[in-house]
């Protein structure tokens, strides 16, 4: 009996996730307006110093191991906020990218495809990231150096530069965004 | 069954597949099949299995013959529904070339891990003191639900994470499903308990659901698509340097 009322209530929960789940999905398209004031900006360079293997290196040369820990958590712990707030990026621009892709301008729309599907690979690389860095916090001495996330993020940014640009002639939101993208 | 409980039990037998019938003139009409065949089959096949339901229960006194026409029918009904979702996420990944890849392991997997925890829980479930045949049959209906509704629940958390465009058609099926299964779930795990007892009450509301689900479908399949976005008109803040570095960095790559 105790197997029949865990599942009513797994079903239950079931059917309240599809419903939270497809919820938004009815909406009208979000205003580019405004999903271009959520961009964070974001500074590349400090990322790519937090994820540098030679600093790591560094760190682990110059400071006591029990002090190295505590900064080397820290950086990691820096690094996966970097990494969520260049996935959220990514989602906004998937959204303009996922507009440009439908548009009758065949240039505009293969750009917005490309625009799309860098997003969503980003976005997959920055899933993948934070469950290493995680697990680089727990595990002392793992390693993160399979972490390459700063590079699909410049690609994406160009590609919103391009995007831009194909828009030229048909003023567009995108390239206003890219300067915001990266400091 | 009492006399009150005839009317909308009637009512919600026949119903579904009323609305059954428009979905799959819809689709015919408007080459929707094509886009969805499994779909599609599976509106053609409940409404076969209906008939073949309907007769048997009317002119075949033998309720042995119709639970394993019914079981029959269940069985193939489930294996419909897999494709079902199988074709859902062929139609939200093929879109994305970036995520072709992952499409099938993400399927493969999702099932497989659904499938130990349906078996799990179905080895550690005891045989209530109903009739055993119809125990196993809700207990097999009950593992189905749960890969179903897991592979369903998976694609919308991925999706809802990667926020990936849907057609209004395939999003309208998944919905239904989701809503279906999620339910069935509970019946089966019910039925598999209490046996004949209440069968009736809990036929009704099983029938209720499946007409909300059938109406949720319909309601897609007579929603047009979204036509194209227009690309948002804003004015641009052009910085030509940025853009002429950007796209000579672009062309390196």
């Amino acid at each position: 009996m105790i197997i029949t009322i865990i599942f009513v209530l797994l079903s239950f929960l079931s059917l309240a996730a599809v419903v939270f789940l497809t919820h938004g999905r009815t909406e009208s398209p979000a205003n580019h307006a405004n999903l271009r004031k959520e961009i964070s900006p974001l500074d590349i360079e400090a990322f790519r110093n937090l994820i540098d293997y030679r600093e790591e290196e560094f760190l682990r040369e110059n400071l006591e191991p029990a002090d190295f820990r505590l900064v080397q958590r820290e950086r990691l712990l820096a690094a996966a906020e970097y990494i969520r707030c260049a996935s959220r990026n990514a989602a906004i621009l998937h959204s303009f990218g996922e507009s440009a892709r439908r548009s009758e301008n065949p240039s505009v729309a293969a750009a917005g495809n490309k625009l799309a599907n860098s997003a969503i690979q980003f976005r997959l690389n920055a899933l993948r990231a934070i469950v290493i860095i995680y697990a680089a916090t727990v595990i002392p001495g793992a390693s993160i150096r399979r972490i390459r996330i700063a590079e699909g993020y410049d690609r994406m940014t160009s590609l919103v530069v391009l995007l831009g640009c194909l828009q030229f002639e048909k003023p567009a939101a995108y390239a206003s965004a890219a300067p915001q993208l990266s400091t | 069954m009492t006399p009150w409980l005839r009317l909308p039990f009637y009512c919600l037998w026949f119903g579904p597949r009323v609305v059954q019938i428009i979905i799959l003139f819809l689709l015919i009409k408007r080459g929707l099949y094509r886009e969805v065949p499994i779909f599609a089959a599976y509106t053609a096949f409940s409404l076969c299995k209906f008939i073949v339901l309907v007769v048997l229960n009317y002119y075949v006194i033998d309720h042995a013959a119709y639970f394993r026409w019914y079981s029959l029918g269940l069985g193939i009904s489930t294996a419909l529904r897999i494709g079902i979702i199988c074709e859902i996420f062929t139609h939200v990944f093929a879109a994305h070339a970036a995520l072709r890849n992952i499409q099938t392991p993400l399927f493969r997997w999702t099932a497989v891990s659904f499938l130990i925890v349906a078996f799990v829980f179905a080895a550690y479930t005891n045989p209530s003191t109903t009739d055993p045949t119809w125990f196993n049959v809700h207990l097999l209906e009950r593992s189905a639900n749960i890969v179903l509704a897991g592979l369903i629940l998976v694609l919308f958390l991925f999706s809802q994470y990667l926020r990936l465009s849907w057609s209004r058609l395939v999003f309208g099926i998944a919905l239904g499903l989701g809503v279906l299964c999620s339910l069935e779930l509970a019946f089966a795990a019910i039925r598999s308990q209490i046996g004949t007892s209440a069968h009736a009450a809990l036929d009704l509301v099983d029938m209720g659901t499946y007409q909300c689900c059938v109406l949720i479908w319909l309601a897609y399949v007579l929603l047009p698509e979204r036509s194209p976005a227009h690309v948002p008109a804003d004015v641009p803040e052009n910085d030509l340097e940025l853009w002429n570095n950007e796209i000579r960095n672009l062309l390196r790559q």
